[in-house]
């Protein structure tokens, strides 16, 4: 039996129309489009049903009026009454619906939901008389939490979440929202719950609660819908970090992502990298390495006048000795340092105009990077002149993420600026130091010997023995011409290993290559060896390419 | 190494507040050695009053890899 045969036979035949009669007057489609309504054949009675006796109702988009003449209809008349019960489940969450078909093919509504006309009867429940009091108790009993518990008793809610299928019954969910007050604190402290991540549940149970239309279908007590809202508004668990920025909004009309192409400076890189703490997180690296950028690169001028869609330029040059640029490649390149470090971003869709943005998310960060364009809100000035920081902020709901983050940044930000403190106060006081100094000169023989002996005892593999020869290089040979460090890949057949070249113009030129893939770690080589060497085209440079006695000779001969 | 050098340096400074002070804000630095040149260092391991003859081998402990705080 169809549902419209439940309630037709009980029906005012003056009044509504069946759908069959809509079928034979008006067509199929106006039979499909009013399937689930009530469709009423006089325009004055729909008019005293959309406007008469109106009482003010709560609704899920904020006060609505409706009719208190249709609401007291619905439960005098016993054809509406039983259309109301028949209805009260459908998915869509209305529980009824009135329509009058004008110029024979528009068709215009009065749309009540489960909890408007919930709220509405509650409204005018003291003009009710006996017989519908009780046809009220009966559909108040549908609409319960009793009722949606049977309703969903054998169901599993499945939510995607970060690519991963999450199946919850949704009597556990229901019973996250009705269970006591002491069991819903532990719920809340404890990371695992019913065997899912607390995360997990809270997410499920909010998809839940609005893929299958809940609150409109359903009329809860106000304490399990405080419970619910104080959940859905991330403030006792925040989980709305998960599934954020799943889609990158970069690609171009060819369908390539922007940051990808891009390529870093080795020299920027290194720079962020120079007084990183190793144990810093995701997060506190990505936050770092902003700092860092900001206090780096300056406003590229000519970018007020530019296009801002196609201000994109070239960003593999930029860093400590190209550091100009324009906002919108600021944005671009910390996007790419993001990739890096494995953060997911997004960036707006508006992001071709100037208000857009990127957003990224780290743990249960959320954090967005507006454009530099308001000179009031610019981080590449603000934080040159230890200002507050304007442009990255945390976008989280929630209040004790939001002040989590804050103490974060802050204390990123105090270190490096205690950092570069430290660091002048070194300066200063070492040239005070050498002014009163007079220095013994160390022969040229007896340096090399300090380096060659700790890189050859030094257990680091890898390209970690880069960072440590080139420090210790610079502590020995600072700024003397005689002696060069080079460092760069070379390809075999297991793939890329770094090799560093050690050249030195004394009476003539000598070399030394370092592998610590060789037995014997460092292995003198002749100027011919050398030579030969440098014109294999399997090696990568890792900056500095100059090898004395080779290639400056080959660069003059060149400008030659 | 450092830590004997930081003692060594806090029982000078009396002797010459000045020149031992700056010792002493290079010595708070664990990777001093790794900043400054090869000349200044070893005219500081001097004047924290390593004997002539140590001052090579005591240099190249403090650059050792074990040292370097990245």
């Amino acid at each position: 039996m169809s549902k419209n045969e439940l309630y037709e036979p009980f029906l005012s035949k003056e009044k509504f129309y069946t759908l069959d009669e809509l079928a034979n007057i008006y067509g199929e489609y106006i039979r499909r489009n009013c399937a689930i309504s009530l469709v009423l054949k006089d325009e004055e009675t729909f008019t005293k049903y959309k406007n008469e006796d109106l009482i003010e109702i709560s609704s899920g988009e904020g006060v609505k009026s409706v009719s208190s003449k249709l609401i007291q209809d619905i439960l005098s008349d016993s054809g509406m009454y039983k259309y109301l019960q028949t209805n009260l489940d459908n998915r869509l969450g209305i529980a009824a619906r009135f329509d009058y078909i004008f110029d024979s093919d528009t068709i215009v509504s009065i749309k009540l939901t489960r909890y408007e006309i919930m709220e509405a009867f509650t409204k005018i429940s003291d003009k009710l008389n006996q017989k519908e009091k009780m046809r009220l108790a009966v559909i108040k009993n549908s609409l319960d939490l009793f009722s949606c518990e049977q309703r969903y008793s054998n169901y599993t809610h499945t939510s995607y979440i970060d690519d991963e299928k999450i199946e919850i019954p949704a009597s556990i969910l229901l019973q996250i929202l009705t269970m006591d007050e002491q069991s819903f604190a532990s719920f809340i402290n404890n990371p695992v719950s019913f065997g899912y991540k607390r995360k997990h549940l809270a997410y499920v149970l909010i998809d839940f609660i609005e893929k299958e239309r809940i609150r409109a279908k359903y009329v809860f007590p106000e304490k399990v819908y405080m419970r619910y809202k104080s959940l859905a508004n991330y403030q006792l668990i925040d989980f709305e970090a998960l599934n954020k920025n799943s889609i990158r909004n970069d690609y171009t009309e060819e369908g390539k992502s922007i940051v990808d192409v891009l390529t870093i400076n080795d020299e920027l890189l290194e720079y962020l990298d120079k007084e990183i703490d190793k144990t810093y997180s995701t997060l506190e690296k990505s936050l770092y390495y902003y700092i860092k950028l900001c206090e780096l690169f300056t406003s590229d001028p000519n970018f007020y006048t530019q296009d801002y869609a196609s201000s994109r330029s070239d960003v593999s040059t930029k860093g400590p000795n190209d550091a100009q640029i324009t906002p919108k490649d600021f944005i671009f390149l910390y996007a790419k340092l993001l990739d890096h470090l494995g953060v997911v971003y997004s960036f707006d869709p508006l992001f071709d105009r100037r208000e857009g943005y990127l957003s990224f998310r780290c743990g249960e960060f959320l954090m967005e990077l507006t454009s530099f364009d308001a000179i009031a809100k610019n981080d590449l000035a603000n934080i040159k002149v230890n200002d507050e920081i304007a442009n990255l902020t945390c976008i989280n709901k929630n209040a004790a993420t939001k002040q989590k983050f804050s103490e974060k940044i802050n204390q990123i930000y105090a270190s490096i600026k205690t950092k570069h403190e430290n660091a002048k106060r070194f300066s200063e006081t070492l040239a005070e130091y050498q002014s009163n100094l007079s220095k013994r000169p160390i022969p040229l023989k007896e340096k090399v010997f300090t380096l060659l002996k700790e890189i050859c005892r030094s257990n680091l593999t890898g390209v970690d023995i880069f960072a440590y020869e080139k420090k210790v290089f610079s502590a020995i040979f600072a700024n003397d011409k005689r002696i060069k460090i080079t460092f760069m890949y070379i390809e075999n057949e297991s793939g890329l290993h770094p090799v560093t070249v050690i050249s030195i113009k004394d009476t003539g030129y000598q070399y030394f290559v370092v592998d610590q893939t060789s037995p014997e770690i460092i292995k003198p080589i002749s100027y011919q060896s050398m030579q030969k060497m440098v014109e294999r085209n399997d090696i990568h440079y890792i900056g500095d390419q100059t090898i004395l006695g080779i290639t400056d000779i080959k660069e003059r001969e060149k400008t030659l | 190494m450092i830590d004997s050098l930081r003692e060594q340096c806090s029982l000078l400074i009396k002797s010459d507040s000045q020149k031992y002070s700056k010792i002493a804000t290079f010595l708070e630095n664990d990777n001093c050695f790794f900043e400054i040149d090869m000349e200044t260092s070893y005219a500081i391991l001097s004047d924290l009053l390593v004997k002539e003859e140590d001052i090579a081998r005591v240099y190249q402990a403090l650059i050792r890899v074990e040292n370097f705080r990245p």
